[in-house]
């Protein structure tokens, strides 16, 4: 199994166009907020102490979650490439079970989604050190990789499931089109949650992506938070919370998102089994 | 000593049936060739035997392990038809990550493949900059890693070039002759079947024949000598044969042996410009079993 998840990083890591694709939502929603969407978003917040900073936080918390959704994605097509080149078949001959083969595609693409979450983590800050000045906390690094690792996990699922549908390079890059692009609307990158007619907030409350976004920006925002925020009324804290999608469902805290997004891992693992299960007995 | 043997092996695909309860018994040591056109079945029952699919019915038996029992995949090569190796890793690294999925690996082994087939000089190239030949080679290196008791040929000398192909099959022989490798081999290329112990001849799906290459050859291929003359009509005349073809200036017959072409030939010695004496091939078995037309 280790050698199979030597092989998929080499793979991925080999192919830059590759990697630079997996990274075109994260890219996109950068590219948007820094031309586009920052001013908009900045003059509503005037009136808040370093605001600019906290916006930029924000930004990072949810293209991460964007980069962990499409970085698996990218990861988990190789498992399609290789049933489509018949490439699967010559690795189920040694002896490496079939469990050990799909866990093998499951801790590659894990691991690619943790590395380049990071590594979003670290250009994007030391983008904004210099256009906003704004201070990296390492000490919050190991915390990041963490959640890092916990959404990888829950994306390579999303895609997991996704792939079941799925056997051909065709037609996974094309949802593979769809889900980026949505990608940010559902980690809310684009636009702040209370922005949202009440349907789509209603939608955000049973979706992965909002409580990603809601927990890195909980645990990225914090301490800026605390400065910008020092002379302001609790009632306004709780508002901009749920406006700006750090508080969902009334949980906002980085324990209870943590929280509802292993619960997430659970709902999915169920689901993946069901459906493999289903296919298997139809075959 | 028999190693491999099927009983009425079926597999349907929805209305089809793509193999139709075949019978097929492998000794050790041998080399056996599926012949078939193509679409006659042939990579379809690899695929059985290896237990990437699930036969409909019928039984596959190999010393008596199932096939998908993690054992019986332990004893197998297989050479797939298309290449199963990864364009941009080296030949080193695809080699080592297959390697690595084996448990306890004879090293030496190893070693000793990617030495004969001549790869020490390319292992740190990437496999997508190979050349056809190359590439054949190193998928064959793949497949022997776990010094398999048998090995699959899916048809491996499709497209390559005469060199390679005696350079694989003079590495192949040696080593059935090494460690009593036993070979099963589907092929286009009807002369490589030449060299078989054991032919079987599948056409839609069916068992049409299964005998040695020179038993097929008593049976369905004849021997044809034609005589080059300028007394046809003399000739003709004189001899008690039927003549298959005939041109301005020479005829064709199909002589029983070569002790009847040997006599023929000294009776009209004097009469014969020059003759052809032609064996029959295994070209002329497929197409007397499978016929002539286009499937």
């Amino acid at each position: 199994m280790i050698s199979l998840i030597k092989r998929n990083l080499m793979l991925y890591f080999n192919n830059r166009q590759r990697v630079f694709f997996s990274l075109m939502g994260a890219i996109i929603s950068f590219i948007l907020y820094v031309l586009f969407l920052k001013n908009g978003i900045q003059s509503d917040w005037k009136s808040i102490h370093e605001g600019t900073k906290l916006l930029d936080l924000w930004l990072i918390g949810g293209t991460m979650t964007v980069t962990a959704i499409t970085t698996t994605q990218s990861a988990l097509n190789q498992k399609i490439m290789d049933k489509e080149n018949n490439r699967i078949d010559d690795l189920m001959l040694t002896d490496t079970s079939k469990l050990g083969i799909n866990a093998g595609y499951v801790f590659s693409s894990v691991i690619i989604g943790t590395i380049m979450q990071v590594a979003v983590y670290i250009i994007m800050s030391f983008y904004f050190l210099f256009s906003d000045n704004l201070s990296i906390n390492y000490e919050k690094l190991i915390a990041i990789i963490l959640i890092a690792i916990l959404s990888s996990f829950i994306w390579t699922m999303v895609n997991m499931i996704i792939n079941l549908f799925f056997d051909n390079q065709a037609s996974i890059s094309g949802v593979n089109s769809i889900v980026g692009t949505c990608s940010g609307f559902f980690a809310g990158v684009y636009m702040p949650l209370g922005t949202l007619p009440n349907a789509g907030q209603k939608i955000m409350e049973f979706i992965p992506a909002s409580y990603n976004s809601a927990l890195y920006r909980n645990l990225l925002m914090k301490h800026q938070m605390n400065i910008s925020f020092k002379n302001v009324p609790a009632k306004f804290l709780t508002s901009f919370n749920k406006n700006m999608g750090l508080k969902i469902n009334d949980v906002s805290t980085i324990m209870g998102h943590t929280i509802i997004l292993l619960v997430f891992i659970v709902i999915l693992i169920c689901i993946f089994s069901l459906i493999s299960l289903l296919k298997r007995r139809r075959a | 000593m028999q190693l491999l043997e099927t009983k009425e092996l079926t597999k349907k695909f929805k209305n089809y049936v793509a193999v139709d309860h075949l019978n097929l018994t492998i000794n050790k040591g041998q080399l056996v060739a599926l012949l078939g056109h193509n679409g006659a079945g042939k990579s379809t029952t690899i695929s059985m035997l290896i237990g990437l699919i699930q036969p409909t019915s019928g039984n596959i038996e190999f010393e008596g392990l199932k096939v998908n029992e993690s054992k019986y995949r332990r004893k197998l090569g297989v050479v797939f038809q298309n290449s199963v190796l990864d364009n941009n890793l080296t030949v080193k690294q695809n080699i080592d990550i297959r390697a690595n999925m084996y448990k306890n690996l004879d090293s030496s082994f190893k070693n000793k493949i990617l030495n004969d087939l001549e790869l020490s000089s390319i292992l740190n190239q990437r496999y997508k900059t190979l050349s056809g030949g190359q590439r054949r080679r190193v998928d064959i290196a793949r497949s022997l890693l776990n010094k398999p008791e048998i090995l699959f040929l899916d048809e491996p000398s499709t497209g390559l070039d005469i060199q390679s192909r005696n350079k694989i099959w003079e590495f192949l022989n040696n080593l059935r002759k090494s460690i009593g490798l036993t070979i099963i081999l589907t092929t286009h290329y009807l002369e490589e079947a030449e060299d078989a112990d054991f032919v079987y001849v599948i056409d839609k799906g069916k068992l049409v024949e299964g005998d040695t290459v020179d038993n097929l050859k008593n049976k369905y291929a004849k021997d044809t000598l034609t005589l080059y003359s300028d007394h046809l009509k003399n000739i003709k005349d004189n001899l008690n044969q039927k003549i298959v073809e005939e041109t301005e200036n020479s005829i064709s017959i199909n002589p029983e042996d070569n002790n009847e072409a040997i006599n023929i030939l000294s009776k009209f010695k004097p009469l014969i410009t020059t003759f052809e004496y032609q064996r029959g091939s295994m070209d002329d078995i497929f197409i007397a079993l499978t016929g002539k037309e286009v499937k």
